[in-house]
């Protein structure tokens, strides 16, 4: 239950904060959510709701056309037509990026304040998750 | 134990690194990448392009600075409709809507007239940025800026438009709505300044008339020699022309011109140390053809938009003696390199002291060309010289010196540091002789005076212009237009038609203009010619007016004027628009439309003719009477589906060739440095080879005897001869290139027409698609790009007729168009959708005040 609305407030705040284009919030909420939650599942919790998110907002601001619009920025960026689905891949993994880096660092800081046996068996939890992700 | 405190400084520097790679680039950028925060965010990135998609729906606005409510009106193909209660609200408004379409074409055009264009775009474009700088628009607009009075109507346009512009920019900026491409670029745009929009103002003058033909041409008057050179390049284009002022004339005396054209230098500007006062030991002199190849190779790299390479227009005016509905006729399609978006944008403004419609640049608060309730107007380029190149005396013991009026002068230094995304600034130093800005490669030196930097109040000109009440006070108000040199077509509804020449045109006793001048103080500008002594016509007796870029005076014009080497069109559209308005009986102002697109071959009409001649009783292969056949059969009209282009595109240039390509190697005529100057091959064109054109034209049907048709070591050739050899020549490249299936000849398989993307993004262009025409015909089509090799790709039209208008004065009919859209965004219905219907020769209507199909309302509020 923790973990569902973990991820159900990670994909509200990070989508409110995109309204208005504070992309750097996506790492933000994840530093704090893995800062005061630890655990594998916390982070995937946090990553699905970044996904979340940033889908829905591009979504919503590009509607059906987001193929297009892909389409459109991979011709500004690249000068060739017919990469969209790049472009939404791109945004995504950027995204999950920015989730990722931020719970790196949430759990860094928090392993720091923590005594060692606890820090160690929390490490060992977050390096397997991050693996997972490589996976 | 060890473990633990090696896997936690892992996890610590880890996780710190890894922030640190994606937090950078996101906020930073990487080399080329923008801040990927900002670009890829769905808030305020590249997702907002379907948001943004340039469109208006209707609704309440408030626009700070308004005096009044106002009101905006679209069309649905995009076309707006202002309407306002107060002049100055008409100048803000005109400038929020270009911000609010049109803001990143603004803002890159500003970049490049202020040399500025680097920092956004990176190394790319640090030459343009470079000549810009050197050229100095940003210290012109300036200086014209400060020197406006608060009692100057243009003033307070001018302030009214920037503020427009401003308040649409703080509109999308808090919206978090600014175009993604600036997302995409990685910047925002600064706040529009007065200062901004005289810039972007004499840029488009430097779009017209800013040239180098002088350098270029004197390559080929140092190995010719000056008589032989002006028997090939004479001042009046050796066939038929068709000027429209004929005389008599007067010579009135000069208007006084100063020899500096550029501002003084400005507080701050570094001086040169002060040269003593001796003569030169060793001069370099700088009078020979080869040795301005640098400053030709550097002004060879200037982005197309920056050089007047491409200035062709038509303008015709047709009394109601001519037309069906017993009022005059006016139509216009000024021709320029084509682009999405547009160079145009197309506006209806209404408020208590002016009505207009016409096209407006975005940057510019008012129509450059168009209609109001009086009168109607168009321009053409008048290709007189106006870019004068001094050949400066230096000497590389006393750098930063030139000698001039039998001393050594200092040159004034200004240095500056250009921004450069993606590296460390780069120093550049602007080196201005008196007679303008130093182009200096390899120690040659060259100074340039060009029109387009003297004090200039062109808005002003506008501004009365539009108020206008009849022909004696849209004259008046041109009186004082300084640059480009333009002709002004004009229409009005009292019955008048008219046209005028407008701008300075330098003259310089002893010395001719259109070549490079000394340096030495022996050339200097005398004056201008009076405005009084321009070519002008006032309701001629034979009842139309056409300006198609021909030389617009008669020989015994007494002032120095343009030359057939000034790039000045040789006959062929005007004598085309000349026998379609004499042909056609009462004209209609479909018929008169309808011309805009004509296709016909004014070359093709008389050459051709001339070759039948000449082919009588020579041997023919088979191939070859197929040729003469289809000639026979064709009606000069170079349409898509035409076959005959086909040949004759090779035709045209091999006449050229064959005569004069033994005398240019007798000589020694050098090739310049981009290698424009003579044509590189027998099928390629050149810019003397669009003189030479006209050139031989004028001998086979003058002048046959011309001893240019012999051959330099004496061998006898008629001009018989010289068509027969170049159609032997023409036929079997015609075959060997397109078969001799004539199926394969159709002019549409490799004759296209493309619109570019501003951005330079081929994914964003419009075309290629199959075209018609050429450089020679009304409806033109000219390739304005090389291939890889450095060859011109001259069917690829990649300029044109930039808008089409047509007002008939009688039934109040107007129309217009242009082939891009309102919108700059790509993804707008208003990107390009003019494109279909100009390139079908269809027009929108000019409609105007309760007659507009408003399908959106923007409601402006203070």
């Amino acid at each position: 239950m923790r973990v569902v609305i973990v991820a159900v407030a990670v994909a509200a705040l990070d989508a409110a904060a995109l309204l208005v284009g504070w992309w750097w919030v996506t790492a933000l909420v994840a530093a704090l959510v893995v800062y005061r939650f630890a655990g594998k599942r916390v982070l995937l919790a946090v990553l699905a709701g970044t996904a979340v998110a940033w889908g829905a907002s591009m979504v919503a601001q590009a509607g059906t056309r987001m193929s297009a619009v892909g389409d459109l920025v991979a011709a500004m960026a690249l000068n060739t037509r017919g990469l969209g689905w790049a472009v939404v891949g791109v945004s995504l993994v950027y995204a999950l990026l920015l989730a990722l880096a931020g719970s790196w660092v949430g759990g860094v800081v928090r392993r720091l304040r923590r005594s060692e046996p606890e820090a160690i068996a929390e490490q060992d939890e977050s390096v397997e998750a991050v693996e997972a992700q490589h996976v | 134990m060890k473990r633990v405190p090696i896997r936690r400084v892992l996890d610590v520097l880890g996780g710190l690194v890894f922030a640190l790679l994606v937090l950078v680039p996101s906020i930073t950028g990487l080399g080329a990448l923008p801040a990927l925060g900002g670009a890829l965010n769905p808030g305020t990135g590249v997702w907002r392009l379907a948001a943004d998609a340039g469109t208006a729906r209707s609704g309440d606005l408030t626009l700070p600075g308004l005096k009044q409510p106002a009101t905006v009106s679209f069309e649905d193909n995009g076309l707006a409709h202002v309407k306002t209660g107060d002049d100055q609200d008409l100048f803000r408004v005109i400038g929020y809507l270009h911000a609010r379409f049109r803001l990143v074409q603004m803002d890159l055009t500003r970049r490049q007239a202020s040399g500025t264009l680097s920092e956004v775009i990176g190394a790319a474009t640090l030459e343009s940025d470079r000549f810009q700088r050197d050229l100095g628009l940003r210290r012109t607009a300036e200086r014209d800026w400060a020197s406006l009075t608060g009692d100057n109507p243009a003033r307070a346009t001018v302030q009214s438009y920037s503020d427009g512009v401003n308040a649409a920019m703080r509109e999308l900026r808090s919206g978090n709505r600014l175009p993604t491409q600036f997302a995409v670029l990685g910047y925002e745009p600064a706040e529009w300044t007065p200062v901004d929009t005289l810039a972007v103002q004499r840029l488009v003058g430097q779009k017209i008339s800013f040239d180098s033909q002088a350098p270029l041409f004197s390559y080929a008057e140092k190995a010719m020699g000056r008589d032989a050179f002006k028997e090939w390049f004479p001042d009046v284009p050796e066939n038929e022309q068709h000027p429209y002022a004929k005389g008599p004339f007067q010579k009135l005396p000069l208007t006084p011109l100063p020899q500096r054209s550029f501002p003084d230098p400005s507080a701050g500007a570094a001086k040169a140390t002060a040269a003593g006062q001796t003569r030169p030991a060793n001069p370099v002199a700088l009078g020979a053809g080869a040795e301005l190849a640098p400053l030709l190779a550097k002004l060879g790299q200037l982005p197309d938009s920056g050089m007047g390479a491409m200035g062709h227009s038509n303008s015709w005016v047709v009394s109601g003696s001519r037309t069906e509905s017993g009022k005059p006729i006016l139509s216009a399609d000024p021709h320029l390199p084509h682009s999405l978006p547009s160079i145009w944008y197309q506006v209806e403004g209404s408020s208590p002291g002016y009505h207009f419609s016409g096209v407006t640049t975005p940057g510019l608060p008012v129509p450059l060309l168009g209609k109001t309730d009086e009168f109607s107007w168009g321009l053409t380029a008048s290709q007189r010289p106006t870019t004068l190149y001094y050949l400066e005396k230096t000497d590389q013991r006393r750098p930063d010196e030139y000698f001039s009026k039998g001393a050594w002068q200092p040159m004034t230094l200004l240095r500056e540091k250009i921004a450069v995304r993606g590296q460390s600034d780069v120093d550049h130093t602007v080196k201005l002789t008196s007679h303008g800005p130093v182009m200096e490669m390899e120690g040659v030196t060259a100074a340039v005076w060009w029109a387009g930097t003297l004090p200039n109040d062109n808005l002003r000109s506008i501004l009365t212009m539009l108020r206008a009440k009849n022909v004696g006070e849209f004259r008046d108000s041109l009186r004082n237009w300084v640059t480009p040199a333009l002709n002004f077509s004009y229409a009005d509804r009292h019955g008048d038609i008219a046209m005028f020449n407008a701008g300075v045109a330098p003259q310089v006793d002893g010395h001719e203009p259109t070549l490079p001048l000394p340096g030495d103080g022996t050339a200097e500008i005398t004056g201008s010619i009076p405005f009084d002594a321009l070519p002008s016509s006032v309701n001629p007796p034979e009842g139309y007016i056409v300006s198609a870029n021909q030389r617009e005076v008669t020989g015994d014009y007494p002032y120095q004027y343009s030359t057939s080497y000034n790039w000045v069109l040789h006959g062929w559209r005007d004598g085309e628009i000349i026998d379609r308005i004499t042909s056609a009986g009462k004209l209609s102002f479909a018929e008169t439309a309808e011309m805009q697109s004509d296709w016909h071959d004014n070359n093709a009409r008389q050459l051709v003719p001339l070759l039948l001649d000449a082919l009588r009783g020579e041997q023919l292969s088979g191939s070859e009477q197929q040729v003469v056949d289809l000639l026979r059969g064709w009606d000069f009209n170079a349409t898509p589906e035409s076959l005959a282009p086909a040949f004759f595109d090779s035709f045209k240039n091999r006449v050229s060739w064959v005569t004069f390509e033994p005398w240019w190697k007798h000589y020694g005529v050098k090739q310049n440095p981009g290698q424009y100057l003579l044509p590189k091959g027998p099928d390629a064109g050149a810019w003397a080879q669009e003189t030479l054109r006209g050139t031989v034209l004028g001998w086979i049907q003058h002048d046959p005897e011309n001893k240019y048709f012999s051959l330099p070591d004496g061998t006898k050739r008629t001009t018989t001869q010289v068509l027969r050899e170049a159609f032997h020549q023409s036929a079997k490249r015609t075959v060997d290139k397109f078969g001799a299936d004539l199926k394969g000849w159709r002019y549409d398989k490799y004759q296209k027409v493309l619109f570019p993307s501003l951005l330079g993004i081929s994914a964003l262009d419009v075309g290629p698609m199959p075209w018609g025409g050429n450089p020679r015909t009304i409806n033109t089509a000219v390739g304005t790009r090389d291939d890889e090799n450095g060859n011109p790709l001259s069917n690829l039209a990649t300029a044109g007729p930039t808008w089409r208008l047509n007002v008939d004065w009688g039934t109040g009919e107007a129309n217009a168009i242009f082939p891009a859209g309102q919108s700059e965004n790509p993804m707008s219905p208003w990107y390009a959708n003019g494109v279909p219907v100009w390139m079908k020769g269809q027009f929108w209507p000019l409609l105007e005040k309760n007659a507009v199909r408003a399908t959106a309302e923007w409601r402006l509020q203070p």
